[in-house]
């Protein structure tokens, strides 16, 4: 569930600052020796960092792509081959590209339950008062 | 400023689906990885009266003002982390008072969500009115205009998305404080002639006002004594005032940012958040108190006088002389300054889409926490009890726009008393002052019992308002600035005031708390499982990789911080 989080967010940021990049280097080029640069030391800066806000933006979707690619590739394997399944009961690990983070994940879940259940009258109470589960 | 405004605003849309119960809306519904809320911890905290504000330290007090980070930030976020978010995470609970309500009683909660949602929503308004004055001033825009809109952009992407919305955009609004603000760094160092010349320039500055040669560059030399160093406090009261009183009380309590870790999908995640977010938070000194200290001494366009920032008005616009007969310059404006004397239209846009996005984001800030303390804290506990959870999602909703125009009622009222700004946030170092002693015997002592706490809190803001009352800065008059109840000793300056004013507020809670607690009865053992240390099995908390520990992560964290004080010393 985290990843998808992970690539939703990534991809908006991408996209503003690839905007924002867009627009800085575009200014920057069409005001090439506009004296208003004398403030700035004679450094064209709306050119130069315009390009490094470009390229992290376009770095931060090129991410969010790659994350993308990697669930959807997993939604459609399907179920694993023999030789994968093996692989898995022998080290322990699931397939390459899994989501990894997962099983840990649910691990800690587990343990913070432990903690959570010895207050189990004081957890009705609050079900109660909420009306949510969890 | 559009793009910034369509970015928000699609990152809310984009979540609407999500909103389907309270839990979503309201506490984020606890799925979102360690880097995210991090980063979103350290955005929320840096509202632009910390850009601004630190800037405005940083001309005044040069490196020194980087105590406020690492020692007045750092050691706090990173015992959080590995300390308290056990108990924070682990109990369940979905506030801080609520938190409060589990460890102690129902009348402890309260007291902290009240004052909690007051303080929240008239800091969200202060911060509205600084930024609609801002505005006006650097680019002549309406102060109703800049107020109304901002307003209405965070109240539309907070409205659709909820707190995960808040949140996303506190990491978008990270990157771009960073972009927007690490060219001025950049362009300010070239234009003094490097960090050596800054040096110099900091040193001839130093010497005018005044100061030691050396005290505008170093952080530590001079601490031993108040008159020695720019910020006008000795050292116990710097690392005991504000490195552990002001720092803890704030970090490890202010619903704001644990709301952000509270959103975490796991402990371990919980646990890292405060510390991923210490380590961009080490370095932004470099980001924020440079500008300032560059405004300092670089030198004007034209005139070629020394320093760019302009002197602070009087009543009838005739500038402010102290009484050494120096110009009083207006510090607030280092910042800006900077930006306009440096950026070239187009940069110029960004940096101050950057400082509006820093305003906004301490406004979402506020805003998520409000509705959440009210919601759950106030309504749900003592307005209607067993509503369904559709109805409290109405009222979080509900809930946001309120507290949004509460908030900008505040920034209006702001505008019409200026003192009572001061008077407001004098009233809120009270409350807050003692909150880390309650909530240290509350997780680390089981005797500790919900009256010792409720008599305690209130201890400590009244041992808070006395010793203000008693005591006052030198050079000041009785009235807001202390001395209201008479005039027992005088301290060299505002900060080592506040310093010791923190100092006596956490003393006198822990102490009553104490001694309350041992004469009233506890909760029985069981109940407290989880919520105290002594109580909580510790194997819940094990990550098996070394890397991946919190533990790790919070020695590389400390171990920097210290070779950063070194360094400046």
């Amino acid at each position: 569930m985290s990843i998808v989080m992970a690539t939703d967010i990534r991809q908006p940021i991408g996209w503003l600052f690839s905007a924002l990049g867009v627009i800085l280097v575009g200014y920057g080029l069409t005001t090439g020796g506009n004296p208003m640069y004398e403030r700035s030391e004679g450094v064209n800066i709306n050119l130069y960092w315009g390009l490094i806000i470009l390229i992290f933006g376009l770095l931060l979707l090129l991410l969010a792509w790659r994350g993308r690619r990697r669930i959807l590739g997993l939604t459609a394997r399907g179920t694993p081959t023999p030789a994968e399944e093996a692989r898995e009961r022998a080290t322990g690990m699931p397939p390459r590209g899994a989501l990894r983070t997962a099983p840990r994940r649910e691990a800690e879940r587990e343990t913070g339950e432990i903690v959570f259940r010895a207050r189990r009258r004081e957890r009705r109470r609050l079900r109660r008062l909420s009306g949510e589960g969890r | 400023m559009a793009v910034y405004f369509a970015a928000v605003l699609g990152v809310g849309w984009m979540l609407r689906r999500r909103m389907t119960t309270s839990g979503e809306f309201l506490i984020a519904g606890r799925s979102l990885p360690a880097w995210v809320t991090g980063l979103a911890f350290i955005s929320a905290n840096l509202g632009a009266q910390e850009v601004i504000g630190m800037g405005a330290s940083g001309a005044k007090y040069g490196i020194a003002t980087s105590h406020f980070y690492w020692i007045g930030a750092i050691p706090a976020m990173v015992f959080v982390g590995i300390f308290m978010m056990p108990f924070y995470y682990g109990s369940r609970a979905r506030s801080v008072p609520e938190y409060l309500k589990l460890r102690f009683d129902e009348k402890t909660r309260t007291l902290n969500a009240v004052s909690f949602a007051v303080m929240t929503v008239f800091s969200s308004g202060i911060s509205m009115y600084a930024m609609g004055k801002l505005f006006n001033l650097l680019l002549g825009w309406s102060f109703n205009v800049s107020i109304w809109v901002s307003a209405a952009i965070v109240l539309g992407y907070v409205l659709f998305g909820g707190l995960t919305s808040a949140i996303y955009n506190e990491v978008l609004q990270f990157f771009l404080i960073v972009f927007g603000f690490a060219p001025l760094v950049f362009l300010g160092l070239r234009a003094v002639g490097g960090w050596h010349g800054l040096q110099a320039k900091l040193t001839d500055a130093a010497i005018l006002r005044g100061l030691p040669a050396g005290s505008l560059n170093h952080a530590w030399q001079g601490m031993g004594h108040a008159s020695t160093n720019p910020i006008g406090v000795e050292w116990f009261g710097l690392v005991m005032g504000l490195g552990f009183v002001l720092s803890f009380g704030y970090w490890c309590t202010d619903f704001l940012v644990v709301q952000r870790a509270m959103a975490a999908d796991s402990m371990t995640a919980a646990r890292r958040t405060p510390l991923i977010a210490a380590l961009p938070k080490m370095f932004f000194p470099f980001l924020v108190i440079l500008p300032g200290m560059i405004a300092l001494v670089l030198s004007a366009k034209g005139s070629g006088a020394m320093g760019i920032i302009p002197a602070k008005l009087g009543a009838g616009g005739a500038p402010l002389v102290d009484q050494a007969g120096r110009t009083v310059l207006d510090y607030d404006l280092a910042t800006p300054m900077m930006l306009i004397r440096l950026f070239p239209s187009g940069m110029l846009g960004l940096g101050l889409t950057a400082l509006l996005a820093s305003f906004m984001s301490g406004m979402a800030g506020n805003v998520t926490a409000f509705n959440t303390v009210w919601t759950y804290d106030i309504y749900q506990s003592h307005i209607r009890r067993n509503a369904s959870d559709a109805h409290y999602l109405w009222m979080g909703r509900a809930s946001t726009v309120g507290g949004v125009l509460l908030a900008i009622a505040a920034a209006y009222v702001a505008g019409a008393f200026n003192n009572i700004m001061e008077l407001l946030q004098l009233v809120f170092a009270f409350v807050n002052a003692p909150l880390f002693a309650t909530f240290l015997l509350g997780m680390f002592w089981k005797r500790s019992t919900g009256h010792g706490a409720f008599i305690g809190l209130i201890s400590g803001t009244l041992g808070a308002m006395i010793h203000h009352g008693l005591t006052l800065p030198e050079g000041a008059v009785a009235g807001i600035k202390g001395g209201f109840f008479g005039h027992l000793h005088t301290y060299p300056s505002e900060m080592a005031q506040t310093f010791w004013t923190a100092i006596v507020a956490w003393v006198s809670c822990f102490v009553v708390t104490i001694v309350v607690s041992l004469m009233t009865r506890p909760r029985p053992e069981p109940e407290l499982v989880g919520l105290v240390y002594s109580l909580t099995p510790h194997e819940a908390q094990e990550e098996k990789r070394w890397t991946h520990r919190p533990a790790t992560l919070a020695i590389v964290v400390l171990a920097m911080t210290v070779i950063l004080n070194l360094i400046f010393r």
